[in-house]
């Protein structure tokens, strides 16, 4: 049982999220990249970390069973109030060391999600989270989708009524009644090496926020 | 008035020039990276500045102040709007202005292509934005790439940034700097073109290389890049 607080703040972000989610417009491209990657195998979806609020409810909306969502999240305090938040939604939170100092349990944590990734489950990794610096891949997708054969999947949001933390990933939190712009882009493979995939991956991520944000003033 | 649309394209051309004037003139500058750009000089190849669209007008500030304006080769849209944008090539002093036409596969574009390649060989120096001149924005179209590898050219990536503008809301997020704008301009490595380069390995590099330094400048300018 989580501690108080925390409760309280995950409930918070879950009415954030509901509100977002009930309130705002999507305009959506790129549905059919999903369903067609979707339809090979399982699948990495990765958005920049401040774009998280923006994307959750297009998902909870989009996903039947939510549950086939794994979140992936830090095993911290923050993935504490997470958990608390991800479970209203019915989505699957998987807390994992991040720091690089979970030793053999950080090791039995990758291959359990290797493992639900295969059985057909997605899995959500924000490649910039939980802490920055932002805007740069780090190589956890990559290695997650080489040892797991899954598609990453860039996502990309944008809206212009949104309250922005001001901190590195400057964390969009929309207004009621916002229109949003979601771009799903084309699958990446990882099927080179590491560092070629990761800067491919961040190339992609870059493009589909540009275009959701070209999407939102030029398309209505 | 004979033909009141040509002088009005050209009328904002004119105005578009005033601006941009007591912009460059008013602007104070904060570099990194500048020894690429002696760096890319020093290699003997010729000079083509790569940026994403909505940077080009910071940029031109840059070349506006601190380059031989005389030494461009301006390459520009071949429709309705190189009216307006030569006229402001003319004004800035150009060597050369090259209306491409980038929506047909006609001969006319393929010759103007061909007109900056060899003004290219004749030591003017250009600037592209590769997604221009109508997006989708951050993905390069295969003229840079083309034009870098035909004229065995140098590309230098750049990032230009500033606060003190308005973000214009279209696809680019044309940025357009007010005054006294406090600009910071990011260079980087200068990218070597070969004959035999891999067309798409060098389009990716090229633009990966410049979402680096525009987010670099962003940096600088203490923005985040998104939105």
């Amino acid at each position: 049982m989580a501690p108080l607080h925390y409760t309280l703040a995950g409930n918070g972000l879950h009415l954030l999220a509901t509100i977002t989610r009930a309130t705002g417009r999507y305009q959506v491209e790129g549905v059919d990249h999903l369903l067609a990657a979707k339809a090979e195998g399982p699948l990495v979806l990765t958005a920049w970390h401040g774009m998280t609020m923006m994307l959750a409810g297009f998902f909870i909306n989009h996903y039947e069973d939510p549950g086939q969502l794994l979140l992936i999240l830090p095993d911290d305090w923050h993935g504490e109030v997470l958990t608390v938040w991800i479970k209203k939604m019915g989505a699957q939170p998987f807390p994992m060391p991040l720091t690089g100092e979970g030793g053999m349990s950080a090791a039995r944590q990758l291959a359990r999600l290797v493992r639900l990734l295969r059985e057909g489950n997605d899995a959500y990794i924000t490649p910039d989270g939980p802490a920055g610096p932002g805007y740069q891949v780090k190589p956890g997708v990559v290695y997650l989708a080489k040892k797991t054969g899954a598609a990453i999947l860039p996502l990309g949001a944008y809206t212009r009524t949104a309250y922005r933390v001001n901190r590195w990933d400057q964390y969009a939190a929309p207004y009621p009644f916002s229109r949003i712009s979601l771009v799903i882009g084309p699958p990446v493979l990882a099927e080179e090496e590491t560092a070629v995939v990761s800067q491919r991956i961040q190339t992609a991520l870059h493009q589909v926020t540009a275009q959701a944000a070209a999407n939102y003033y030029e398309k209505r | 008035m004979a033909d009141f649309g040509l002088w009005w394209r050209k009328f904002q051309g004119n105005a578009m020039f005033a601006y941009f004037r007591l912009v460059t003139r008013t602007a104070r500058w904060q570099f990194e990276g500048r020894e690429n750009v002696q760096l890319a000089r020093a290699s003997g190849r010729p000079l083509i500045w790569a940026m994403w669209h909505g940077q080009l007008m910071p940029f031109m500030h840059y070349g506006d102040r601190f380059e031989n304006a005389g030494s461009f080769a301006i390459i520009t849209v071949g429709d309705d709007r190189s009216d307006i944008l030569g006229t402001f090539a003319e004004r800035l002093g150009a060597a050369s202005t090259h209306p491409v036409d980038m929506n047909s596969s006609s001969m006319a574009g393929g010759r103007a292509v061909l007109r900056v390649i060899a003004a290219l060989k004749d030591g003017q120096q250009t600037f592209l934005a590769p997604d221009g001149p109508d997006g989708p924005p951050f993905v390069p179209k295969a003229g840079i790439s083309f034009l870098a590898r035909k004229a065995k050219a140098a590309v230098l990536p750049v990032g230009v940034w500033t606060r003190q503008a308005v973000q214009l809301r279209r696809w680019d997020r044309y940025l357009v700097a007010f005054p006294f704008a406090r600009m910071v301009a990011v260079f980087g490595a200068p990218i070597f073109a070969e004959r035999r380069s891999d067309d798409q390995t060098l389009r990716d590099q090229i633009a990966a290389a410049m979402t680096r330094v525009r987010y670099r400048a962003q940096q600088l300018a203490g923005e985040s890049p998104w939105p």
